[in-house]
């Protein structure tokens, strides 16, 4: 970040600021782990979309994604790696910091 | 601390309040109490029969299994209800202490994991001392009402018990109105209608029994409003 103000707007990872891949960092930074029905529940996001949001996120090593079972139950679990939950703090203190300077 | 705190706070505390949507947890924590309650009436008498021993040994297995693998039992009623129904999510500080630990010695390297595994100790520690005022509470309740022949004391004991559960489950579960104002409505009751020769272990008895019955009713109604809202989905390709 640097400090340039409104300047720093530029800088801030498109991967997370598009606004459903937002809601979907946000809810992985709250939590341990999360199977794609509750992101789906959380975020309203239909099946397609939420998937190919999760591929994108997945493919930049944002977060990890793998299968399991608890039961019979099939769960698709998302994990947010270290440099996801980094790029989450990066990106939430550029806009903080933008929007501050801007303040009225 | 540079994060957005409103939305992650709020993500982070519907994260914690979706372990008790389905009111599993409360159910069985109010059969446990149920349990103990009825082995306290059905022991008071003293019976030494065959069968008498053997209802009572049922009683007590019954209860310790509720109660040792209470966690167990939850999650496995969960696999078959709730994450098929709305999905599978653990919240920060859910894990064991020990988890806890062997990541932060792996990771106190690193700002935002130690920033993060911080947090968790912080909810850990919040979460411990919640429920160890919890239990004093209804320690106090449930053997003040044994102790203390006064009647009116079920009504002290209702309201102790009240602010027990309100300061242990206050961040982490909606609060039921049910359990709040029950224990101090249910004090009034017993106090105004139960009979002076109720007395010692029966006292408490009584109440673990009235606190149970409001755990289990809560419990079926907020499993039953979860299944209402939440119809299982049809299954599709994801």
């Amino acid at each position: 970040m640097s400090g340039n103000g409104i300047k720093d707007l530029s800088s801030l990872d498109r991967m997370i600021h598009e606004p459903a891949r937002l809601m979907i960092v946000t809810l992985l930074y709250a939590v341990e782990e999360a199977d794609f029905v509750y992101l789906q529940r959380e975020c309203a996001l239909t099946q397609g979309n939420l998937s190919s949001h999760l591929s994108k996120l997945e493919r930049v090593r944002y977060l990890t994604i793998s299968k399991a079972f608890k039961g019979k139950y099939p769960l698709t679990l998302c994990r947010l790696t270290k440099k996801g939950r980094q790029a989450f703090e990066g990106y939430s203190a550029t806009l903080r910091s933008v929007t501050k300077a801007s303040a009225v | 601390m540079l994060l957005p705190r409103s939305t992650v706070h709020t993500a982070r505390q519907r994260a914690s309040r979706y372990l008790y949507v389905d009111g599993f947890s409360t159910l069985i924590a109010g059969l446990g109490c149920l349990l103990m309650a009825l082995q306290l009436f059905y022991s008071r008498d003293g019976r030494t029969t065959p069968i008498s021993l053997l209802v009572s040994l049922l009683i007590l297995f019954a209860y310790l299994a509720i109660m040792l693998r209470q966690r167990e039992i939850v999650e496995w009623l969960k696999t078959r209800i709730t994450y098929p129904r709305t999905g599978f999510a653990i919240p920060p500080g859910f894990e064991d202490d020990s988890v806890v630990h062997a990541d932060l010695a792996l990771l106190t390297v690193d700002e935002t994991e130690s920033n993060r595994l911080s947090e968790m100790r912080q909810v850990y520690a919040d979460k411990k001392r919640r429920m160890l005022f919890m239990i004093v509470a209804v320690l106090l309740a449930i053997f003040g009402s044994m102790l203390i022949p006064n009647r009116w004391f079920y009504v002290a004991s209702g309201i102790l018990m009240s602010a027990g559960v309100w300061t242990a489950t206050r961040r982490d579960q909606p609060l039921s109105w049910l359990i709040l104002a029950g224990f101090p409505l249910v004090g009034i009751g017993m106090a105004t209608f139960l009979s002076d020769r109720v007395v010692g272990p029966d006292r408490g008895a009584y109440l673990l029994a009235t606190a149970g019955s409001l755990f289990f009713l809560d419990g079926v109604l907020t499993l039953i409003r979860y299944l209402r809202r939440n119809p299982l989905p049809r299954p599709t390709q994801s």
